[in-house]
């Protein structure tokens, strides 16, 4: 069987999500992510006038782009796309400059005071080299995040995305967000 | 996570990119038009622009080395071309732009300003007084290798925030052109205020 290239990808049930946080949490325990700061978050929103109210949690990172922008304008190439579609920041060529993350349509990418670098989601990748899926995935008590490779169409993530209507965000950025909200 | 980036110091560094950039384009064009056998009033303008130029790109580009979150990393900008990353081109254009603008500055010394400029280098280093030459028939392709450059300093700022496609705000050609037309009129503006002092 010839080797197949992976195109990894998150699929977001958001309906689900309680803002339990647990997802914020386990990647900052991973990463050791200062608390000012966090590579995932959720977005809370209210809905509706009173008394008919309701509350919108949407979970929101990076959204690993198939054009992405902050590699685009990376001036020193640290900003990178892996072949399996992940956008990772090579630390050692980072210089600072911080263009990535105005460049970044969902403002996914901080920058690290006591480092001088941006950092970003990588959808730990140390951790799917050892074959465990991201943090956050794992942890998510309410089975909210679905992470899985695009060109596998036995994988969950393949299934869903054929049979469920999605949304993405942003899309008239033009960078092919790979992020794709469930409705 | 919506946090404000590129403060006070890029603000700054625009201003005086621009002026730098208006001030070289403009004594590059007198430096067209005067003729060096007869007393020209372009040769003033020239000279004042030539002598101005340099200085506020310099400070500008130490504005922007400091902005960097390692600075002492600046010199990985310079280990790499991204012709896709505005920034990139950016880095280069001000370190040619620089480099001419600096020579450009020495070509226009009369040779009593030059001769002053060598005494005061310390005997240590008295090998230097040997690069005391008379350049001045180099103004001329000073003047027209660094036109170019001069546009491209002065209009780079403009494309490096326009090229933000997720800026909507910013996202249009034409802020390339507001800034290379604000860079000329500030380097004007600059020049006249200089030329009023010295007289």
């Amino acid at each position: 069987m010839a080797a197949r290239t992976k195109r990894y990808a998150l699929v977001i049930d958001s309906k689900k999500c309680i803002n339990c946080k647990a997802c914020v949490v386990a990647c900052r325990a991973e990463y050791n992510v200062p608390l000012t700061y966090s590579r995932p978050w959720i977005d809370e929103e209210t809905r509706g006038t009173w008394p008919k109210l309701m509350a919108v949690f949407q979970p929101e990172q990076c959204h690993h782009c198939a054009h992405p922008a902050c590699v685009r304008v990376c001036p020193t190439g640290a900003s990178y796309q892996r072949e399996d579609g992940i956008v990772v920041v090579n630390e050692s060529d980072c210089v600072g400059c911080r263009y990535c993350m105005i460049a970044c349509p969902y403002d996914a990418r901080f920058f690290r005071e006591d480092k001088g670098v941006v950092e970003k989601c990588d959808f730990c990748v140390k951790r799917l080299a050892r074959g465990q899926p991201p943090a956050c995935v794992e942890t998510c008590p309410s089975k909210v995040r679905i992470f899985g490779d695009l060109n596998d169409p036995k994988s969950k993530l393949a299934e869903l995305i054929a049979g469920r209507q999605y949304r993405l965000k942003k899309p008239e950025a033009g960078t092919g967000p790979q992020i794709y909200y469930l409705m | 996570m919506k946090t404000i980036q590129w403060g006070f110091l890029i603000v700054n560094y625009l201003f005086l990119g621009g002026l730098s950039a208006g001030l070289y384009f403009v004594s590059a064009l007198a430096t067209f038009l005067y003729r060096i056998e007869e007393p020209s009033p372009y040769t003033r303008i020239a000279r004042m622009g030539a002598f101005l130029a340099p200085w506020p790109v310099m400070v500008g580009c130490g504005l922007l080395i400091f902005d960097l979150g390692r600075w002492y990393h600046f010199y990985k900008l310079f280990l790499h071309l991204r012709l896709a990353s505005p920034m990139s081109i950016g880095t280069w254009l001000l370190v040619f732009f620089n480099l001419i603008a600096l020579i450009n500055c020495y070509a226009w010394l009369t040779a009593a300003q030059r001769d002053r400029l060598f005494q005061l280098v310390p005997k240590f280093l008295g090998f230097l007084k040997k690069l005391n030459y008379d350049i001045d028939h180099w103004r001329r392709y000073l003047a027209f290798l660094g036109l170019p450059l001069s546009v491209g300093v002065g209009i780079y700022t403009g494309v490096l925030l326009g090229a933000v496609q997720s800026r909507p705000f910013w996202n249009t050609n034409l802020v390339a052109q507001l800034f290379l037309f604000s860079a000329l009129s500030t380097g004007c503006a600059a020049l006249i205020l200089g030329l009023a002092r010295s007289e």
